[in-house]
C-alpha cells in the first residue's frame, strides 16, 4: 500500500506492505538506523519515536496505521538542535554505557521535559519506565535527567 | 593528574544521536539474511531432514552438518561443543540443526516453513539430580563436565575444635544477560571464497577468530574479524557470538555472498548460553570465641548441554568456597554435570555470584545461631593482608575488605537497625530487614590462565605527536575506550585528547585476551602502561644521541622532555625526531604475573589471582506478610578496585552490576517446562525498569593494588557477585522465613511461610 506521512518534518510517500513494523519503515525505507530495535514486542523501549506528540513503541506499529501521522526520531532531534542539553548532561553524568537503550531513552525523556519543566524523580523513573537499560542501573540517566531539566529551565 | 579523573567517555554523543554503528545498522550489497533452524526437544536423534518440493529453493541456501569441511568444534574447553549436531543426535531444545539464508525476510521465513525434520525422543535428563542419575548419557561416563577440590589445613579437626555447627543447603537458577541488542553478526566471503570477514557485536574478536578457523580449510589469517559497536554483553558475548559467526560464514561462503544473522529476542532468550544454575551444601563450625573453626562446601553446578566455559566458570565458584573468610581448615568440592538443558557459561560473575549468595546468607544464620550481630561476625573472621585464603595463597597487599565493611556499617546504621528488626515487629503488616554481604573478586583469569594468555598490546606513535592505542579488548559499555587512554596519557604525560584508539579489528590490533574477567583495566592496563615507559624510554634515547647529551640528564614530565631542569623538546617534537630516523613506530609488550606468584592446577592450589577485589553490601528490605512482596528501601555499597582510574565509569559498573544482581535476587526467573524456556520474553522474564530499581548509593575505597596500573585492579563483575546474600539475608529477617533460594519471588516466600507452621507466621496479631 502506498503511504504519506512526516517523519522529522519532511514529507515521504512510500509503498510497503501494510503490516511492515514502523521500525522497519524508518530503518529501512528511510535509512534512518538510529531507532534500534531490542525486543520487537513492545517491552524494551529501544525503538521509541514520538508520533503525533505521544511516545510510541515503533515495533508496534504497522504501516497502515501511519496514513499522516507527523513521526519524529532521535536523529530529528539531534539534527534540529532540540536535545542540546540532554546531549551535555548524559555525556557529562555518565548516563551513556553500551548505547543501545539510549535513542530511545533521550527520545522518551525529551517527551517528559517538553511536558514537565521539572519532573521529580519519580516523575523520571515513571517516564522511563518503558525504556530499559542493563548497564546503568538508570542511577546515572535519573540525574541526568534532573540535570538537563535544570539547563532547559536556565 | 588525569587517571582519577571522570572524564565524559568518548564515544556518547554518537550513541546518543543514533550515529553509534551497531551490527544490525550495518548491510552490505547482496547481503543474504540467516536464520538457525532449532531442535524442539531437549534429547533427540535427527532422523531426517527434508526439503519440501513444493517450494522454489533456487533463491535459497541450507547448510547441514555433514557439509563442514574443515572440523565441526566449538569451543575447546572440553572439546564437546558443536556447530552443527555431530551424528545426528541433538542435546537441548535450541540446539541449531540447520542453517538457512535467504534474500529477505519473507523468504526466509517462508523457506523455514518447508523445512520438515524427523526426530525420535530420547530420554532426557533436565536437572542436576536427572543429570547425576544419567537419565541421558551426554558426557563421558557419569555425565560429569568437570571436578574440583580445595583442601586447607584439617577439615575433621576444624570441626572437632568448633562448638557451633551448621548445616545447610541452597539453589540459584538460571539467568538470562538481556544484553538490549541481540546477538548479531555478518560474514563477507572473500572474492576468492578462501577468506571471511565477520563484523559482530562481540566481546572477544580473537576468540571469533579462533572458533571459525577450525570450520575451514584455509589459514586462520584469512578471517578477520572487526567489532561492531556492540550494545552489551555481560559474558553472553564472550563465547556465543563465535557460533553465530560460524553459522554466518558457513552460509555466507556457501552462498558467495554476505550473510547477515541478527537473532529475535526470543531466539536469544532460548537457545544463547546463560548463568548455571546451582546446588550448594555448607557445612561450618565456629568455635565458642566467635572465630571459625571450620568450612565444608560442595557445589554442584548444571553445565547444560556443552561445556563452553563451564570448567572455568567452575573454577571461580570454587575459589569463591570459603567466602572471604579467615578458615584455618577449608574443604570444598566442586562439580559440574551435563543437562539436557541450554548451554551455561559466561555471566557476570563467573560462579561467584551463586556461591557467594550461598556464602553470605549461610554466615548470616551462624551469625544469628550465636547471637552475634552478623557484621561483628564477619569483623571478627574476614580476611586481612597477611592471612591465607583458602588455596593457601598469602594476601600481601591491596586488601579493602576491612574498610568496605566499615563504610557500608556506619552509612545503614546497621548494628542498631538489625537489633531493631530483630526485636520483632509484631502486628505489622508490612516488616523490615536489614542484610550485609561481604564478597571478593579476583581479577584476571584464575591460576595460570593470564600467563597462558600473555595478553599483547602496543602504542602506535603518531605524526601529529600523539599516540595510538593496539589492543584487542573491545568496548561494550563498560569504558574501555576511555578509561586506557587516561592510563597511556597520564603515563606519557600528554593531553588525553592526543592518545588515539584504533578499531578493534584483528587486522590492526593485537591479541590482549579476551575482555572477562574484570581484566582489562588491571592487566591490559598495565602492560599498555609498560609500554608507555618503553616509549618515553626510546624518545630519551633518540633526544639524547641527536644533542650529544647523556641519557641519564634527561627527564620526561609534564610538557616534555628535560635536560637539567631545561625544556629541549616537546613529545611531539621527540616523536617527530624518532620517526624522522625511520625507527619503528609500534610498541608492543605482554603481560606476565609479579614473580611471586604461584599456582599448582593439579592440586588446585596457591596464588589464585594476582589481585582481588573486595566489597560490601547492605540491602535494607521490606515485605509484606500479606503479599510476599518485597521492596528493597536502599542499597548501599562499598568496592575496592585499587584505584578508580575513572570514578563516573566505575560507579556506572556498580550500579548496572547491582540492579543486574538485584534482577537476580528477586525477580529473574527462569521457567523450564520439559528443557523448553517457557519465559523466552521480556513480558514474562523481569529484569528492572526504572521504577524497580532502588536507590544505590555507591562508595569507591581505593586500596592499591602495587601490580597494577596506578594501583587499580578489577571492578566489572564485583558488583553482580556482592548483593544477593544481603538481600536474601534482610529478607530473612523481614519474613521470618527460611527460604534458601533465589530469585526470591512472593510466590517461593509465600509457600516457605506456610511450610514453616502456622504459628510460626509471626506476622498474625494473635501471636
Amino acid at each position: 500500500m502506498q503511504i504519506t506521512f512526516t517523519v522529522n518534518e519532511k514529507e515521504h510517500t512510500i509503498s510497503v506492505p501494510p503490516d511492515k513494523r514502523l521500525v522497519d519503515v524508518l530503518r529501512e525505507d528511510l535509512a534512518l538506523r538510529g531507532t534500534k530495535i531490542g525486543c520487537g514486542e513492545g517491552e524494551c523501549g529501544a525503538c521509541t519515536v514520538i508520533m503525533d506528540g505521544l511516545t510510541v513503541n515503533s515495533c508496534l506499529v504497522p504501516a497502515c496505521q501511519l496514513q499522516g501521522r507527523r513521526i519524529t526520531t532521535i536523529e530529528g532531534l539531534a539534527s534540529s538542535g532540540r536535545i542540546e542539553e540532554i546531549k551535555k548532561s548524559f555525556t557529562r553524568m555518565g548516563a551513556v554505557q553500551c548505547g543501545y537503550c539510549t535513542p530511545g531513552i533521550v527520545v522518551s525523556t525529551f517527551h517528559l521535559l517538553q511536558h514537565n519543566e521539572n519532573p521529580t524523580p519519580e516523575e523520571i523513573r515513571e517516564a522511563l519506565s518503558g525504556n530499559l537499560c542493563r548497564c546503568t542501573g538508570y542511577v546515572k540517566i535519573i540525574r541526568a535527567v534532573k540535570e538537563a531539566a535544570i539547563e532547559i529551565r536556565g | 593528574m588525569i587517571v582519577g579523573e571522570s572524564l565524559p567517555r568518548r564515544d556518547a554523543e554518537d550513541k546518543i544521536t543514533g550515529k553509534a554503528q551497531y551490527i544490525d545498522d550495518i548491510n552490505f550489497p547482496g547481503q543474504m539474511l540467516g536464520k538457525t533452524v532449532r531442535s524442539p526437544h531437549p534429547c533427540a536423534r535427527i532422523r531426517e531432514i527434508r526439503k519440501s518440493e513444493s517450494f522454489d529453493w533456487s533463491k535459497v541456501i541450507t547448510f547441514t552438518s555433514e557439509e563442514i569441511e574443515g572440523e565441526n568444534v566449538f569451543n575447546n574447553f572440553n572439546m564437546d561443543a558443536t556447530f552443527l549436531p555431530k551424528e545426528g543426535r541433538v542435546n537441548y531444545v535450541g540446539e541449531p540443526v540447520l542453517l538457512i539464508a535467504a534474500p529477505d525476510r519473507e523468504t526466509l521465513r517462508e523457506a523455514e516453513a518447508h523445512v520438515h525434520i524427523d526426530y525420535e525422543k530420547l530420554p532426557a535428563a533436565l536437572s542436576i539430580e536427572e543429570g547425576l542419575a544419567c537419565r541421558s548419557r551426554i558426557y563421558g561416563e557419569e555425565n560429569i563436565l568437570k571436578k574440583y577440590g580445595v583442601d586447607k589445613g584439617n577439615i575433621e579437626e576444624g570441626f572437632a575444635a568448633a562448638s557451633h555447627i551448621l548445616e545447610d543447603s541452597y539453589r540459584t537458577h538460571h539467568q538470562e544477560h538481556v544484553y538490549i541488542e541481540p546477538q548479531g553478526m555478518i560474514a563477507v566471503p572473500d572474492g576468492d571464497g578462501q577468506g571471511v570477514t565477520l563484523y559482530g557485536s562481540l566481546q572477544c574478536p580473537y576468540y571469533v577468530r579462533l572458533e571459525a578457523q577450525r570450520l575451514f580449510t584455509f589459514p586462520p589469517e584469512k578471517i578477520r574479524v572487526i567489532q561492531a559497536t556492540t550494545g552489551g554483553g555481560f559474558g553472553g558475548k564472550e563465547h556465543f557470538p563465535s557460533l553465530v559467526a560460524g553459522h554466518a560464514a558457513l552460509l555466507a561462503l556457501k552462498a558467495k555472498r554476505p550473510v547477515k544473522m541478527i537473532y529475535e529476542r526470543r531466539e536469544d532468550m532460548e537457545s544463547s548460553t546463560k548463568r548455571h544454575p546451582s546446588l550448594i551444601k555448607i557445612k561450618t563450625g565456629v568455635g565458642k570465641d566467635g572465630r571459625m573453626t571450620a568450612m565444608d562446601v560442595d557445589i554442584t553446578f548444571d553445565g547444560g548441554a556443552y561445556s563452553m566455559a563451564t570448567p572455568v566458570v567452575l573454577a571461580r565458584g570454587t575459589i569463591a568456597g570459603c567466602g572471604a573468610y579467615n578458615c584455618p581448615n577449608v574443604r570444598i568440592r566442586s562439580k559440574a554435570v551435563a543437562t539436557n538443558t541450554v548451554p551455561t557459561s559466561a555471566f557476570r560473575g563467573f560462579g561467584a555470584p551463586q556461591v557467594f549468595y550461598a556464602v553470605e546468607l549461610h554466615m548470616t544464620k551462624v551469625a544469628e545461631s550465636l547471637g552475634i550481630n552478623p557484621c561483628e561476625f564477619r569483623r571478627e573472621n574476614l580476611l586481612r593482608e597477611g592471612d591465607h585464603t583458602a588455596t593457601g595463597q598469602l594476601l600481601r597487599y591491596s586488601v579493602g575488605l576491612g574498610e568496605c565493611v566499615e563504610l557500608v556499617r556506619e552509612k545503614t546504621d546497621f548494628v542498631s537497625r538489625y537489633k531493631k528488626y530483630a526485636s520483632g515487629q509484631a502486628g505489622s503488616v508490612k516488616r523490615r530487614g536489614i542484610g550485609i554481604s561481604s564478597v571478593f573478586h579476583g581479577a584476571g583469569f584464575t591460576g595460570k590462565g593470564e600467563d597462558r594468555i600473555k595478553a599483547k598490546a602496543g602504542l602506535k606513535l603518531l605524526l601529529s605527536g600523539g599516540v595510538r592505542i593496539l589492543c584487542g579488548t573491545t568496548e561494550m559499555g563498560q569504558g574501555m575506550r576511555t578509561v586506557l587512554p587516561q592510563i597511556v596519557a597520564e603515563a606519557l604525560q600528554l593531553p588525553v585528547e592526543r592518545v588515539e584508539v584504533e578499531k578493534t579489528d584483528t587486522n590492526l590490533v593485537p591479541d590482549s585476551g579476551p575482555t572477562v574477567a574484570s581484566r582489562t583495566t588491571m592487566i591490559v592496563g598495565k602492560v599498555l602502561f609498560d609500554v608507555a615507559g618503553a616509549v618515553t624510554g626510546a624518545l630519551k634515547k633518540v633526544i639524547a644521541e641527536s644533542r650529544h647529551m647523556d641519557l641519564s640528564e634527561i627527564e620526561h614530565t609534564t610538557g616534555g622532555f628535560y635536560h637539567r631542569g631545561e625544556r629541549i623538546a616537546s613529545f611531539a617534537g621527540a616523536v617527530s625526531l624518532y620517526l624522522e630516523r625511520g625507527l619503528p613506530a609500534d610498541f608492543y609488550a605482554q603481560y606476565s604475573h609479579p614473580p611471586f606468584i604461584e599456582w599448582d592446577e593439579e592440586k588446585f592450589e596457591g596464588d589464585a589471582y594476582a589481585g582481588y577485589g573486595w566489597a560490601a553490601a547492605v540491602a535494607e528490605v521490606e515485605v509484606d506478610t500479606e503479599t510476599f512482596e518485597v521492596e528493597v528501601k536502599r542499597i548501599v555499597t562499598a568496592q575496592d578496585m585499587g584505584k578508580a582510574v575513572n570514578p563516573t565509569l566505575v560507579e556506572g559498573q556498580i550500579e548496572g552490576g547491582i540492579a543486574q544482581a538485584f534482577g537476580y535476587s528477586l525477580t529473574e526467573e527462569i521457567s523450564l517446562s520439559e528443557g523448553k524456556i517457557m519465559n523466552n520474553n521480556l513480558t514474562t522474564y523481569i529484569i528492572p525498569t526504572a521504577i524497580d530499581v532502588p536507590p544505590i548509593e555507591t562508595h569507591i575505597v581505593e586500596s592499591p593494588y602495587p601490580y597494577g596500573p596506578y594501583g587499580a585492579k578489577g571492578i566489572g563483575e564485583m558488583p553482580h557477585v556482592v548483593l544477593a546474600g544481603a538481600i536474601a539475608s534482610a529478607v530473612r529477617q523481614a519474613a521470618g522465613v527460611d527460604l534458601n533460594e533465589i530469585p526470591i519471588t512472593p510466590e517461593k516466600l509465600y509457600a516457605a511461610a506456610i511450610l514453616k507452621g502456622p504459628g510460626a507466621v509471626v506476622h498474625r496479631s494473635e501471636v
